[in-house]
């Protein structure tokens, strides 16, 4: 009986997994296919020099004007979900609730200007440097100002998360802040966290393989080595590890 | 199965908000607000306290409706 429904399961979800081998085989062919097409490297070419004008201008600023726009945003993030909050009457869940979301979107903002930092400080040392040492130091600075914004901000709204839930533990300050953190959390607050970061590992996973195939196609017209699949893969590989050692690590123990 | 709750009314008789409530209980004014919404089923050590907190029983407050299928 229960091995019939197993394999029922099984012979449903089997066509669909074929049909999606198949849309994968094709779209690749058809990759493939432009990218063979591209022998001359014409195209290759073009787009390199494209991108390489590209960052050679957008380098020196970068950092500079998407911290003004994105920080510009999760400010206003941040001065909307502390207004809210100052005209909670202490019942109102709706307008609490949404004061908490924006300082959701605060950090969302940040922590993806966080990000594109990383990337135009390592986007200076080959681009910024053919502007004389200057270059660099420029972005460095710029770097290190966005940085010091972006840590104010996410500990401003770590602030007023501690004032609008008095349990929450922690300072943004604090090496140890995560776990602080996660352990004045409730119940319902880790469910939570764990299921957003069970999203967030499914999301990467996919997103891995999706990257690793576009970089298999790209190398063919780039020839930028193996290098990038390989941190791809190392990526992947971590999150997927890591996953399995936690399952196999709480199967033992007691959950809770 | 969904579970219903009246926590909401009991608190009422208690005559405290979801942050005084949540402060006896142990937990955050959010995970009040998500249990009285129906949007949060919590732990029978939490569901416990909170009846002691309201002087019910447990069955007093949550009570499993029936499902679309009638189980």
């Amino acid at each position: 009986m229960e091995t019939n429904h197993v394999k029922q399961e099984n012979r449903r979800a089997l066509p669909r997994f074929l049909l999606t081998i198949l849309g994968a085989s094709i779209l690749g062919g058809v990759g493939g296919g432009l990218v063979s097409a591209d022998r001359t490297g014409v195209l290759a070419g073009s787009v390199g020099t494209a991108v390489n004008r590209i960052l050679t201008a957008t380098t020196p600023w970068g950092i500079l004007v998407s911290g003004v726009i994105l920080l510009g945003i999760a400010w206003g993030f941040y001065r909307s979900g502390k207004r809210l909050y100052s005209q909670w009457d202490g019942e109102n869940d709706a307008s609490v609730d949404m004061a908490a979301e924006k300082l959701s979107y605060t950090l969302l903002f940040s922590t993806l200007e966080m990000v594109i930092c990383f990337f135009f400080l390592s986007a200076s040392f080959p681009y910024a440097y053919s502007q004389g040492p200057y270059g660099i130091l420029l972005v460095v600075v710029e770097f290190i100002a966005v940085v010091v914004g972006i840590v104010v901000l996410q500990q401003r709204v770590v602030d007023l998360e501690k004032i609008m839930n008095p349990e929450k533990r922690g300072s943004v300050y604090d090496s140890k802040f995560h776990r602080k953190w996660m352990d004045s959390c409730d119940e319902a607050q880790r469910s939570q966290v764990f299921q957003a970061s069970y999203h967030a590992h499914m999301i990467t996973s996919r997103a891995c393989v999706f990257v690793w195939l576009m970089l298999i196609f790209l190398n063919f017209m780039f020839h930028f080595g193996l290098m990038p699949s390989f941190v791809v893969l190392l990526i992947w590989g971590i999150s997927q590890v890591s996953y399995a050692l936690a399952c196999i690590r709480m199967g033992r123990h007691k959950i809770g | 199965m969904p579970l219903h709750n009246r926590l909401k009314e009991y608190r009422a008789r208690l005559g405290i908000n979801q942050q005084e409530m949540g402060a006896r209980a142990g937990v955050s004014r959010q995970t009040i607000s998500q249990i009285e919404r129906g949007d949060y089923s919590p732990s029978v050590t939490l569901a416990l306290k909170l009846a002691k907190l309201c002087g019910v029983t447990v069955e007093d407050i949550f009570t499993i409706g029936e499902d679309e299928h009638g189980d």
